[in-house]
Order: structure tokens, then sequence, then C-alpha cells
């Protein structure tokens, strides 16, 4: 089967690559394209042996971890680049402990989650101690990330990248399972681990055509992590894009949504019995009101200005984030997985309580665009700021926290690098991305002789 | 080599993204940026301010200006009280039981040497005379029905404070009336009638803790016997006292003013050496003078009054000292003598005798914690006598709350007219508005008739409008642009809006450009 049959078939992606494949990639891709019908509507196929290899590896690794060094939950935990008091796992366990004692968790301005965590977490109680190392604790998030690296790897397989030139499963698996970042984000317990999961599987089920089941998670995603609700405009493309694009299939998915988003918050307040957590939760982090240093760049700005500015400010900065949101999905209309890999990538940078999970997800999200890469200029440069500040960002919160001997200038100024990093990131990835569209889909992993 | 040209469906994919940028900024960032710097200004009503005064003297004949700030009480101090003293130091020794500054008081005794005092503001005039009597080694008071004050006392020595104490159990009422409807403070607007809520001998307070100290010199030690005083069956015995007397409290009348009254377990002791000594820290209401004058008539050496070990957190505690004196003092039968807002003391006999001890400390306690209303049996008290003056003080106080009402608004006003850049919130016309009100109903109750009710609801309204009006001033919303000028303002809006700005424009500029390139085109083509 040729390309050509693809294209027929799937009308959605315009042909970013359109050559003559190798030998090798022209037959997975006439696989991909023989079974893109019977893809849309069955499950997801097996991995293969290699995929699996990296997935056990990774539970190991994660056991070990968990095993040998017990103090690493609280250890990790404690850094404000691994975990923030959104997704703070020790929070989560005071609020916990409120809720089971008949006490609303959202007085005293110690939890800010999402109700759904008190619920998941009270559900595996049952089967063992909540602590961050027990064993329930342990098979949750270690699943968590299994599920996505399988949802990862799916995606990359799925039609809506079929026709592109990807990396193996296995490698994607292990460049999410075995991201350091990745790993501490899960060893702290971070309950972004969980959120992101959600978020994946809904890009999944999206690619998949399970169009319902993908709002559900996006739905649930963004209850858990409210920036994911900016996601919805290029998932509306996504879900759209196997039916007529019309005003009554964009409402159909959008009512689903707001719905589906809906009855979350209904539980949440059948659960605390008040409205009163919206604003511990979304208002804490629409208004920035736990003023603690983090790896964004809000903490300093709120640290020194005067009150008069601060709520012009607040709304300024959560306006940065947004106002991306609709040009992106305008201008990659045509690829709305290359749209949402953006839109994360911008709100990893622009919201109000980022952590170097947040990054973790945007690599990993970006390893299934491997037919980018070679269009990539400053991947090395970028690499090593991330690098430089991943590495001095602990070393100065300690020396100014613990030691007394820095100030918060010091940790701010390596925010600033690691955010200067991930924006060289996120332009050139989009330069590159748009380049291969301007360039008529050339592969440009194809090499050029001269004779 | 120019670039090829953009396709249709390019420049209008670059039109959408360039608009939809536009979008957010116009209808999201501009209403709240205006909405976030826009300096609210909530309209007072300035001109009811200036009627407010109006409507206190044309409806009720009152000028609020008719009484001075502070309620002046002249006292005229004969010769027979100055003998070794001056009428400064009793007014500071009255000062330092009444607990209260200058400052903070609507109500001080003005003292005067002189027969006849200037009368404002309708304020009765007393006159004091001191007597000695051997009889008593207490300093009493007596009111007659011409306000003469009598203080009798037993000799000129040391007589400053037992005047002042004689004083001070005159106008006792009077004093803690005022010091707590004065007008820095309310704190309770919703009182009940305030004859309830009022002490003779301590400031109000919720809670109180009695804290017992058995002081004992050395000598007396030697001659009881440590043994018998410090032995674990005296503390036990102490304790069942203390007990026995906090369970008589607790069911008693005073139940009714007090939620919580708590004694420590054990007894403190303290020891007395014969040395003169320096004084220790003390009770924050009683000074070492004044104790030590009191002392003094007993000839005993200064003592040193150390804090007890009491931990409790109420809001007032009270010491009551059981003094083993030594044996030099030759003191027959037992005495005692009650110090306002700190305590009692109570000094053995020859024959030391717990039983009639802690009677005695509960009638101290009675005394310093019942309400004035209280009156006791032997007659002694004549604080009656002034209830008909406190009907007057109280609505010259209300008079004088209602008149820093008015000053706090109008100068409000005046604030607001001539700084057009303080913000004026909502919360600022909530309070003008509740301060107005309470100014009416003040007004409306001062004009009832003289009861016991009318005039105290007078004074609370009028102390809430005083209240309100202050907290309108003092928001501190309305603070908040103050410091920022205008100029500040665009080096802050500069660099924030700036670099989103420029891409803005530059993207709009070139979709006006390419809009009007296509009119150009197409007026050719139909050329």
């Amino acid at each position: 089967m040729q390309i050509r049959s693809c294209r027929e078939i799937d009308n959605i992606t315009l042909s970013l690559v359109d050559i003559t494949y190798t030998s090798n990639q022209q037959a997975r891709c006439s696989q991909t394209c023989y079974d893109t019908r019977l893809n849309y509507h069955r499950p997801l196929a097996l991995m293969d042996w290699r995929t699996c290899a990296a997935i056990f590896a990774a539970a190991i690794l994660r056991q070990s971890l968990s095993f040998l060094f017990p103090s690493l939950h609280s250890l990790l935990g404690q850094h404000v680049e691994v975990t923030t008091t959104m997704t703070s796992f020790k929070q989560m366990k005071e609020g916990l402990h409120l809720y089971e004692i008949g006490l609303s968790p959202y007085n005293g301005g110690v939890y800010h989650q999402a109700p759904i965590f008190l619920l998941l977490f009270k559900f595996a109680g049952k089967f063992g101690p909540t602590s961050p190392d027990s064993f329930i604790i342990n098979v949750l998030y270690t699943f968590a990330d299994i599920i996505t690296a399988y949802f990862l790897c799916a995606i990359s397989k799925s039609p809506k990248l079929a026709k592109t030139n990807q990396l193996a499963d296995w490698v994607i698996a292990a460049l999410y399972l075995f991201n350091p970042l990745v790993v501490a984000t899960n060893i702290s317990r971070s309950t972004a681990v969980l959120s992101n999961a959600t978020m994946v599987g809904s890009i999944a089920y999206a690619c998949y055509n399970k169009n319902i089941l993908s709002v559900i998670f996006l739905a649930v995603a963004s209850h858990a992590n409210f920036y994911t609700i900016y996601l919805v405009p290029p998932f509306l493309l996504l879900w759209t894009s196997t039916t007529n694009t019309s005003t009554a299939s964009v409402t159909k998915y959008l009512f689903l949504y707001i719905t589906a988003s809906a009855g979350l918050a209904s539980i949440g307040y059948f659960m605390t019995g008040s409205w009163q957590y919206l604003s511990a939760t979304y208002g804490s982090l629409l208004f920035f009101k736990d003023l603690v240093p983090n790896m964004g760049l809000w903490w300093y700005f709120f640290m020194e200005m005067f009150d008069f500015f601060r709520p012009l400010f607040t709304y300024i900065f959560q306006l940065y984030s947004l106002i991306y949101v609709l040009p992106i999905t305008f201008r990659l209309h045509n690829y709305p997985l290359m749209a949402i890999t953006c839109i994360v990538g911008i709100t990893t940078i622009s919201k109000s309580y980022p952590e170097i999970g947040d990054l973790g997800m945007y690599i990993s999200l970006l390893s299934l665009f491997r037919f980018i890469f070679p269009n990539v200029r400053y991947a090395l440069f970028a690499a090593l700021v991330i690098l430089h500040s991943l590495v001095l960002a602990p070393n100065f919160y300690h020396l100014w926290i613990y030691l007394g001997s820095g100030n918060a200038n010091f940790i701010y100024a390596i925010t600033l690098v690691y955010t200067i990093g991930l924006t060289i990131i996120i332009t050139d990835t989009l330069r590159a991305a748009l380049r291969i569209e301007f360039d008529g889909g050339a592969d440009p992993s194809k090499s050029v002789i001269q004779i | 080599m120019p670039p090829p040209p953009e396709s249709a469906e390019a420049i209008i994919l670059r039109r959408k993204v360039v608009l939809s940028f536009w979008a957010v900024f116009l209808f999201l960032g501009l209403p709240l940026w205006f909405q976030t710097t826009t300096i609210h200004r909530t309209p007072l009503p300035l001109s009811v301010f200036q009627t407010l005064d109006d409507e206190l003297q044309g409806g009720y004949g009152i000028r609020s200006d008719d009484c001075p700030g502070i309620l002046r009480v002249p006292v005229g101090v004969k010769e027979s009280c100055l003998f070794d003293t001056t009428t400064g130091e009793i007014s500071e020794q009255v000062k330092l039981l009444a607990g209260t500054e200058e400052n903070q008081s609507v109500f001080s005794l003005q003292l005067s040497d002189r027969r006849e005092c200037r009368t404002d503001c309708a304020i009765p005039k007393y006159s004091l005379d001191c007597i000695i009597s051997d009889r008593t080694p207490l300093p009493k008071v007596k009111v007659s029905e011409s306000d003469e004050i009598r203080v009798y006392i037993p000799s000129h020595v040391g007589s400053k404070a037992m005047i002042a104490k004689g004083l001070y159990d005159a106008f006792v009422g009077d004093i803690l009336f005022f010091n707590k409807h004065h007008l820095g403070s309310i704190d309770r607007a919703a009182l009940p009638d305030v004859e309830s809520t009022m002490y003779r001998g301590a400031p109000y307070a919720d809670a109180v803790h009695l804290s017992f100290t058995l002081l004992i010199s050395l000598d007396t030690l030697s001659s009881y016997g440590e043994i018998e005083v410090l032995s674990p069956e005296f503390q036990s015995e102490w304790r069942g006292h203390v007990e026995k007397l906090l369970n008589i409290l607790q069911s008693g009348e005073l139940s009714r003013y007090l939620s919580s009254i708590t004694f420590d377990t054990d007894v403190g002791f303290q020891y007395m050496t014969d040395s003169k000594q320096e004084w220790a820290r003390l009770e924050e209401d009683v000074s070492p003078e004044k104790l030590s004058s009191l002392l003094d008539t007993w000839d005993l050496q200064p003592i040193t009054l150390l804090n007890t070990n009491s931990k409790s957190s109420a809001s007032k505690v009270l010491q009551f000292v059981y003094f083993l004196p030594p044996h030099s003092a030759n003191t027959k039968s037992s005495l005692s003598f009650t110090v306002a807002n700190w305590g009692g003391v109570v000094m053995a006999g020859d024959r030391p005798d717990l039983h009639s001890t802690m009677r005695t400390f509960e009638k101290q306690i009675d005394k310093l914690l019942s309400p004035v209303s209280f009156s006791l049996a032997d007659g002694s008290w004549k604080s009656r006598k002034l209830l008909p003056h406190r009907h007057e003080f109280a609505r010259i106080a209300t008079i004088m709350n209602l008149r820093g009402a008015v000053e706090t608004l109008s100068a409000l006003s005046r604030l607001v007219s001539s700084l057009p850049e303080m913000a004026v919130p909502l919360t600022v016309r909530d309070l003008v508005d509740a301060a107005v009100k309470e100014w009416r109903s003040a007004v409306t109750y001062l004009h009832a008739d003289i009861d016991g009710v009318a005039e105290n609801r007078a004074l609370r309204h009028a102390a809430a409008a005083a209240r309100f009006a202050r907290l309108a001033v003092f928001d501190k919303n309305m603070m908040l642009n103050m410091f920022v000028p205008f100029e500040h303002k665009i080096a802050v809006y500069l660099p924030l809006l700036g670099p989103v700005l420029v891409p803005l424009v530059a993207g709009l500029r070139r979709v006006i450009i390419e809009s009007r390139k296509k009119k150009v085109s197409r007026k050719k083509k139909e050329q």
C-alpha cells in the first residue's frame, strides 16, 4: 500500500514527509496504514519486548530506590524544585488526615490539591498505609509512570503520527521512564505524576478516536491540574479530526467537557460540603496565594512588589500563559499534537507553580516528534543551559535557606536561566516544525550528497 | 533572492493568529488592566458630616464643644491633707492606682489646693478633707451629701498613698467606667447594663487567676519550724482551703460576672530577709513604692515580691499574700488590706490560722471583683452616692464621643477631597454609614429620659460611632495608591507591556500592509 492511500484515508494530518521511505520505514508505514482503519476501533497494539523490558526495568528502578533509600521520598519532597505546594505529597497527607477525621481539608491553607486526590488516596489507604514509602503508594506511582509511558508509545504509533519518522517505542518509553526529572518527581510522590498520566491518556485516546474517554480524561486532568484546561482548543481539533469540523461537533465535545468538569467539581462540593475548596485549589493557583520559592518566575516578583500592583501582575502573568493558546492552535491547526506539546511547554514556563516534572513531561512529548530533530539548531546549548540550572538550583536554594549565606537572587537567577533554556527549546522546536512545513514536508534526515 | 510568495491560506492563517493575540489583549488584558489599576473612590456622604453636629445642637440644644476633651473633676484639697505631700503627688498616686495614663483616660481628678474650683460642663465639684484617726490603720473614705470627701488616715506619715487610696475608692466606679468607655476604645459594643460589668478593684476581665503566696521571714522559719510550714501536710491543708474557697467563689455571685476563676494549686513561698533589698519583678499593677509605703506603717522592711509560678493564661492575675511577719513586728491580731488591681495581703497575728485567713481572702476577692452596684453590709462603701453623677458623666462622655466622631469624619472628608489619588474602597463607605447610623442612634437615646439604661445606650452608640469613624479614617486600603506616583506606574507598566506590544503592533502592521496591497492589486485587476 502506498503512502497516497494513507493520505486518502487520513485527511487530518498533512503529509509532513512526502518522500519515499527507506524500505524498512516504508514497510512500517504500510503496516500502519493497512491497520489504520482497524486501529481506530481496536485497543492499542501490543508492545515489543524491548519496550516491555524498558518498562520492567523502570519498575525495578523505582521499587529499588524506594526500598534502598526510604528517606529519599522526604528528601526530594522537601525540594522546591521537585514539588510545590500544589503537588506536595506531604500536604496531601495532611489534607487526607483532615478529611478522614471529618474536617474540611481546605481550612487552614495547607491543602491546595484537587478533591479527587483525596478520594484516590483514601481508597489506596484501604490496602495499606499511605506513607510515601509504603507498598501501595509505590505501586500506584510506578503504575502511573508505566501507564504514561504506555500512552506515549501508543501516541507514537497512532495514525496521527504514523507517517512521520518516529523513535522506537522502547526509546520513547525509556526517555520518559528513565528521565531523571521524571524519576525524581515520581520518588518525591508529587501528584503531578498522576495528573500527567491522565493528560497523556487523554491525548492517546484522542489519537485513537476514543473521544469520549479522551474528554473524560482531559476533564480529570484539568480538575487535577488547572493549566490543562489550556489544551482544550487543540484537543477540539483532535476530537473533530475524523468528523466534519462543524459547530455542532465542536459544541458537542465542549459540552461534554464542561459537563465532565462540572461533575468533578460537584464531587468536590459533596466531599467538602461547600464551594470553598475552589478558592483553596484553583484560587490559590490562579492568584498565587501561597508565596513560596519554586522554579518559576512568579514568586520573586510578588515578593518585591507593592500591594497596589499585585492584582495587575497576577492577571497579567496568568494572561501571559493564556494568550498563546489560540494563536498556536490556529497556526498549528494541522498538527494538533505539536500544538498540544507547545502549549505544555509554554505553561511549563509561565505557570505559577512549575516543577521539574513538567519539563520531564514536555521532553517526553517532544520525543514523539523525531522528524523535527534535524532542524533543531540549539539543542546542545539549550540542554547545557537546562542542565546547569538544574544542578545549581538546589545548591543555591540550600545556600539561601539553610546556610543563610546567599539570598533570593541566587535561586531566582537560576530560575531565569532555566526559563531561558526552556524558551530556547520551545522556540527552536516550533521553528523546526514550521520550517519542515514550509519546506513542503521534505525529510530533513535525508542526507544531501554533493557530487 | 526573495522568498516565495505566501499562499492565501498562509496569509489568512497569519491574520487569525495576529487577531487572536489582539483579541485576548483587547478583551481581556485591557479591561483587567483598568480594573486593577483604577483608583476606586466610593462616594462618601460628605454633606451629611456637616449636618451631624447641627442635628445634635438643633435637635437637642447640645453643643458638641460644650465639654472639654477630658472630664476633669475638680477636687479641692484642704490643708489637712497636705501635711507632708502635695496635690501633684496625690494625683500621681491616684493615676497609679487607676492604672491609666493621663492621655488615655477621659476622666481625671483635678486636685487643687484652692477651695473654689472652676467647674466645667456642669460637673459637680468636690472637696477633700483628711482626718487623722488612730482607731483604724486602714484608710477609709466617706462622701457626704454636700460632695465632701473625707478620708480617714491613721497618721500623716505615708499619707499620700492612703489619701490616694481613699480618693480612688471614692471614684473607682467612675474611673473604671470611663477607663472602659473612653474615646480610645469600647471593645464590647453589645454590653448589657454597664453596672453589671464594672468592678471596683480590678479592671474588667473575663477570666481571673488567683495566685497565693506565703511570705515568710527567715526569722519566722526558725520559730515556727521549717518542717511545719513547708511540710506536705501544710501544703495539702492549704490546697484544701484554697479549693474550698474556689468552690465558694465559683458558686457565688461572682460566677455571674466571670467566665473562669482559677488558682495555683500550690502556694508559692517567698522569703523575706531582714536586710533591705532592691525590688525584684513585681506585678505590673503594683508599684514597689506603693506597697512599700503601705507596709511602712507597720515598720516592716521592704520586701521582695517575686513573680509567682503562675502559669495561667487568664487575662487578669490577682496576687494574695499570706504574710507571716517576724517576731519583731509584735502583731497580736491579724491585719489585712486590699490593693486595687493587684490583690490582697493578710498578715498573720501571733496565732496564724489558715481558716480565718481564707475567710479574709474571700472578702478581699469579693471586694476586688464584685461590681460597683454591690454594696457592703457595713455601709463603709458610699459609691451609690455618686451614681446620679454618673448619669451626667455618661451624657458628657456620649457628647465627647459624638464630637470625636464628627471631627474624625470631617477629617476624612477633608482628606478625601484634598487627595484625588487616595482610594476610597467600599469598606470605608460601609464604615462611614455605620458611624452615621450609630451617631443618630446615640442622639436619639441621648434625648431619652435619664435612666440607667438610656444613657448607657447613648454612650455605647456614641462610642461605636467614634470607633467606626476611626476605622474609616485609618482603613489601610486607602493607602495603597498613596505612595505610587504616576511616573512610577509608567516605569512599571512600560517594561511589562512593552515587550508584549512590540510584536503585536508589528504583526498588526503587517496585516494592515497586506490588506492594503490586496486592495491595490484588486483595483488594478479590475482596471
